[in-house]
């Protein structure tokens, strides 16, 4: 009897060890698939990440070729414009930084101040000699009449 | 002043007038679809198709309800303008130059060509015997043949009660409208009237000649009140409703223009002061010499149509209106 | 006004205008009238059929005039013009009038009215147009049936005298601006002064061509209708007639060169074997004999001393050659060779400085030409010569007129362009080339410094505007179709123009721009059947150099007095344009008032 129930003892402790044995490896299974998941997650978002570091290096590195593009379009075009003779005199003073900070509008923008400028400079010199022209002109006949009097009188 | 260019005629323009609102705009061209056009910003609203040759002419009654046409395929439509449908068509014997709607809009008329044998002549209905769908068939109330030379612009005189033709050499006469009595005939012209305009009012109307002028008449004795000379022919002439201004459109036509330079046609739109016949200033833009030309009722636009097949919409900058003249007080 | 009165009056009856009159024939005895008559017969016949001769007689002897009658009026008035101061003999000179002409005797008043001081100050009138304290100058243009005078202002122009069939054909200014000539059916006539009152006539029928001595005492005519190929030479003062030529052909213009001084006139013979050179007044050859240079293809005078330039083409492996001749010591001063030469042209500079001789040359292989210049530098002692190779053609050459610069439109391959060279311590330097512009003409301002570049003709009309100071372009601009262009005296103003073609289609857009010097455009004037522009000249200035120079210094002396009378100008423009424009407003709204009242009443019934 009381091997048997020593018996059923140990059948009971060995139920309930396997019972806790399955808890645990239950327990253990449930904790490693949430590490898994966790690390699964862990790597998907590092790889994320990773694929938008690249795409934003990419841009980056577009913008800058971009930028170089445009330098050196702005360089080539100045580089264009200074060989008329209006563009020499509008890049004559400018400075390698102040090249950097140039896109094409402003580029243009300067040539047409330049010719603006030169334009409103021509204009008042041109009315300048105009006047000095027309007044030169009548002084002379001015101070001829009282001769052209004396030689009808003659 | 930017101008939006209206492209949807494939030929030279003939003739464009606005509504009396001024909110629709209607086109007529050496192709057979006459066209009508949101003045506001230039989109078509459609076309009126059953002609098959150049459209010479069209007028819209009053309360922009229909549409009259004439055409080189010798007849003469009266247009539903909303569904663009032709409510009757009334052959003619010949191509038909000039049409209007009287001012009460309960008459119209339209002139026809001289043509083997057929006098050019103006035929007057009541739009009461037109606006149904036998009304090709209506009899006029009045002919009127023009014993003249042909007619090349006709327009109703002040009240309904006369009707002012132009005519290919120059003449202007003007008829009694219910009799056809010849009430009066000038000759202040000496080649071909292009376009005659009336102002609103009815009391003065301008010409635009071949001979390069352009002449404003007092509408009732036939006199001229201004002279404008310019050194292009002039196609056609408009007075504005609003300020004392008016816009002479033409230029050399293609045949006897040797060179292909916009120049040398002078088909700029010219701007003139009416009362001092002084000029204001040009508009350029046409390849080709200006056919037709309005001002919009309020003024604050202008229209132009060209040889080259091209309508252009012009809004007035605000400088234009602040421009006055000096003038001793 | 005058013309129409004239038009107006009463026609004399059909058939006098054929019956000239004329006095000094000799008053003969009875037997001798047939005789006189046949004379006479003889002298007229040329002009057509005489068809009556009347020598009215007193007390048997003859009255000292006779009638004439012709077929037609064009015959008489040729007679007349032709013949009138013929010297029949030594005593006998013809006083010719066309009998209609006695219409106008007749109606002269019996009491002497004094015409004001226009008989007495006639020589103050000639220069009237001086003497205006506005200081602007005229042009003459011509349009339709009309000439008229106009002051050039800055931004219009105000017509100082018009008349309606002025001349027959076109009008020409005398070099210093005095005359302006008209042209008949009958002759030249001048006109001059402050109403321009007639000056002179010079009988010589339907005149084609005239030409000034440059100090304006002598006038040359040219005409091929009435006796063949005839140049007339002509006193302007006393309108005789000094002397005629007859040529052969159609004599290349001027037929006859003048001296600067009005002193000779010469010609080249017509076999190419000398220079005729005829001193003034008498209008006999120079010592009585020709200067014998073979061979001589053309000559030109200085236009400052009495100086002539002229070259020999190569001979018999002589050396072509451009000489300069004294005169008249008839001493060859400078004589330079050439080779391969084609031809030559000379032209002077104004102030007699240089002249340079534009010389064609044919390359080795005698295929092709090229152009050199050869500059004579006449005021240094040995008179030392510059050569300038261009070897493109030449389209246009031209000194400045004050200064020492000239210039040349020349062509390579297609390509027009301009040079403009300077002479500076007896060196030529070549001062810029402007290519690729669109001309074939160049005008200097006659006060030098600038120019005008202009394509005129098939280029259309483009015009550009040079300051040759900094040779900058000052601006560019277009009349088109433009076929002229003239500076004003002054060198302020610039005009270009479009003439109606006589007989040559329908030219549009006939008249003329206005330009200032710098290019910008003042007035625009367009005038149906626009046939002439032409700027009045002027004297040579009185003052001296340094009078001149003392001007220019004191410039600012003048100013606010130009300045204000320039503001009153425009002012009082603009208060007559205001005033005109008030006019029209005020005629326009009675009108605009009556015509809207009319239609009012009747609208109501």
């Amino acid at each position: 009897r009381e091997h048997r129930d020593n018996l059923e003892r140990k059948a009971i402790i060995e139920n309930r060890k396997e019972f806790i044995e399955l808890q645990a490896l239950l327990k253990h299974r449930h904790a490693a698939s949430i590490t898994n998941k966790i690390m699964r997650d862990q790597q998907e978002a590092e790889a994320a990440r990773l694929r938008i570091e690249a795409s934003e290096r990419e841009r980056e590195r577009e913008r800058k070729d971009a930028a170089e593009i445009n330098r050196n379009n702005a360089i080539e075009k100045i580089e264009e414009l200074r060989k008329t003779a209006i563009g020499a005199r509008a890049f004559r003073d400018i400075k390698p930084e102040d090249l950097e900070n140039m896109d094409a509008d402003a580029i243009m923008q300067r040539q047409v101040d330049q010719l603006e400028k030169e334009k409103k400079e021509l204009a008042t010199r041109l009315r300048a000699a105009e006047k000095k022209q027309d007044y030169f002109e009548r002084a002379k006949r001015l101070e001829e009449m009282p001769l052209l009097k004396e030689a009808v009188a003659t | 002043m930017k101008p939006i260019a209206l492209s949807g005629h494939t030929r030279s323009l003939t003739m464009i007038r606005y509504n009396l609102e001024g909110d629709v705009l209607f086109t007529a061209a050496k192709d057979a679809s006459p066209s009508a056009w949101w003045t506001h910003n230039g989109e078509r609203i459609g076309s009126y198709e059953g002609h098959n040759g150049t459209v010479w002419c069209l007028d819209v009654r009053f309360d922009s309800t229909l549409l009259l046409t004439g055409s080189a395929d010798n007849s003469c439509n009266l247009w539903d303008v909303q569904t663009g449908e032709v409510i009757c068509s009334i052959e003619t014997k010949s191509a038909v130059r000039a049409c209007a709607f009287s001012y009460s809009g309960n008459q119209l008329f339209y002139s026809t060509d001289k043509a083997m044998g057929q006098l050019s002549e103006l035929r007057v209905y009541t739009l009461a015997d037109v606006n149904k769908p036998d009304g090709g068939n209506a009899i006029p109330y009045l002919t009127i043949p023009s014993t003249d030379s042909k007619i090349t612009a006709a327009v109703w005189g002040a009240v309904d009660e006369s009707i002012i033709t132009g005519h290919d050499n120059g003449a202007i006469c003007k008829w009694d409208a219910k009799t056809g009595a010849l009430i009066k005939r000038v000759k202040e012209h000496s080649k071909k009237i292009s376009d005659i305009q009336m102002k609103r009012d009815q009391t003065l109307f301008i010409t635009a000649c071949q001979d390069q002028h352009s002449k404003i008449f007092d509408a009732d004795d036939l006199s001229v009140i201004k002279s404008f000379k310019t050194e292009r022919p002039v196609n056609s002439a408009a007075m504005c409703e609003v300020k004392d201004h008016c816009v002479l459109g033409g230029g050399q036509d293609a045949m006897s223009v040797t060179t292909t330079k916009a120049k040398v046609g002078k088909f700029d739109a010219a701007f003139y002061h009416t009362i001092y016949e002084e000029e204001l200033g040009r508009v350029k833009g046409h390849f080709g010499p200006i056919n037709t030309i309005q001002f919009h009722p309020n003024g604050k636009q202008y229209c132009s149509g060209g040889e080259d097949g091209y309508v252009r919409m012009h809004n007035f900058d605000a400088s234009y209106f602040e421009f006055e003249y000096d003038v001793a007080a | 006004m005058r013309d129409l009165t004239e038009a107006d009056a009463p026609r004399p009856p059909q058939g006098i205008e054929n019956i000239i009159i004329i006095d000094c024939v000799p008053s003969v005895s009875v037997e001798k009238v047939d005789r006189l008559k046949k004379v006479l017969q003889k002298i007229f016949l040329v002009y057509g059929e005489v068809v009556r001769i009347e020598l009215p007689m007193d007390n048997g002897k003859g009255t000292g005039y006779c009638f004439i009658e012709f077929a037609s009026k064009d015959q008489a008035l040729l007679a007349k013009a032709n013949h009138d101061g013929f010297p029949l003999d030594r005593k006998h000179k013809f006083i010719i009038n066309n009998m209609s002409d006695f219409d106008g005797f007749l109606n002269t008043p019996d009491v002497w009215e004094s015409k004001s001081d226009e008989e007495f100050d006639e020589k103050e009138h000639l220069t009237n147009w001086l003497m205006h304290t506005h200081t602007q100058d005229q042009f003459v243009i011509r349009h339709d049936m009309q000439t008229e005078i106009h002051w050039c202002r800055k931004n219009d122009s105000a017509v100082s005298y018009a008349k309606s069939k002025w001349t027959d054909e076109y009008v020409a200014w005398s070099p210093q601006g005095s005359y302006l000539a008209s042209f008949h059916r009958q002759g030249v006539r001048l006109w001059g002064g402050k109403n321009w009152a007639p000056q002179q006539r010079f009988p010589h029928g339907a005149v084609k061509l005239i030409d000034f001595s440059p100090n304006e005492k002598y006038m040359v005519t040219w005409s091929n209708e009435t006796r063949n190929g005839a140049v007339i030479v002509w006193d302007v003062k006393t309108g005789e007639n000094m002397r005629e030529f007859a040529f052969d052909e159609n004599p290349s213009w001027p037929a006859l060169k003048w001296s600067y001084d009005d002193k000779y006139v010469a010609r080249m013979k017509e076999d190419n074997s000398a220079i005729l050179i005829y001193e003034t007044p008498s209008m006999l050859l120079l010592e009585k004999k020709p200067v014998k240079i073979p061979s001589v293809q053309n000559f030109e005078w200085s236009p400052t001393d009495n100086l002539l330039s002229f070259w020999i083409p190569e001979e018999n492996d002589k050396p072509a050659s451009v000489n300069l001749m004294s005169i008249p010591e008839r001493e060859v001063i400078k004589s330079a060779n050439i080779f391969m030469v084609k031809e030559c042209k000379m032209s002077w500079q104004k102030s007699g400085d240089h002249v340079c001789v534009s010389v064609e040359r044919w390359t080795k292989s005698k295929k092709q030409t090229f152009t050199q210049f050869m500059l004579f530098h006449t005021r240094e002692k040995l008179i030392a010569v510059d050569t300038v190779e261009v070897k493109e053609k030449i389209l246009h050459f031209a000194w400045e007129p004050v200064g020492s610069k000239f210039a040349v439109v020349f062509e390579e391959s297609g390509r027009i362009s301009l040079s403009v060279y300077v002479i500076a311590n007896g060196k030529v330097t070549l001062l810029k080339t402007i290519d690729r512009i669109t001309a074939n003409a160049l005008f200097w301002s006659p006060r030098g410094r600038y120019l005008v570049v202009a394509g005129l003709g098939h280029l259309q009309g483009v015009l550009e505007f040079i300051d040759t100071h900094d040779m900058s372009t000052m601006s560019t601009g277009e009349h088109f179709m433009a076929s002229e262009v003239q500076w004003d005296p002054s060198g302020r103003f610039i005009i270009s123009s479009v003439a109606t073609r006589m007989g040559g289609g329908t030219q549009s857009d006939t008249g003329y721009y206005v330009w200032s010097f710098q290019g910008k455009l003042l007035q625009k004037v367009m005038l149906d059947k626009f046939l002439q522009i032409a700027w009045r000249p002027r004297p040579p200035t009185l003052l001296s150099e340094a009078k001149i120079r003392e001007v220019s210094k004191s410039l600012k002396k003048y100013e606010s007095d130009f300045k204000a009378e320039d503001e009153m100008q425009t002012t009082k423009a603009s208060v007559e344009v205001k005033e005109r424009r008030r006019n029209l407003a005020a005629q326009w709204n009675k009108h605009r008032e009556a015509s809207l009242a009319k239609l009012a009443i009747r609208a109501a019934t």
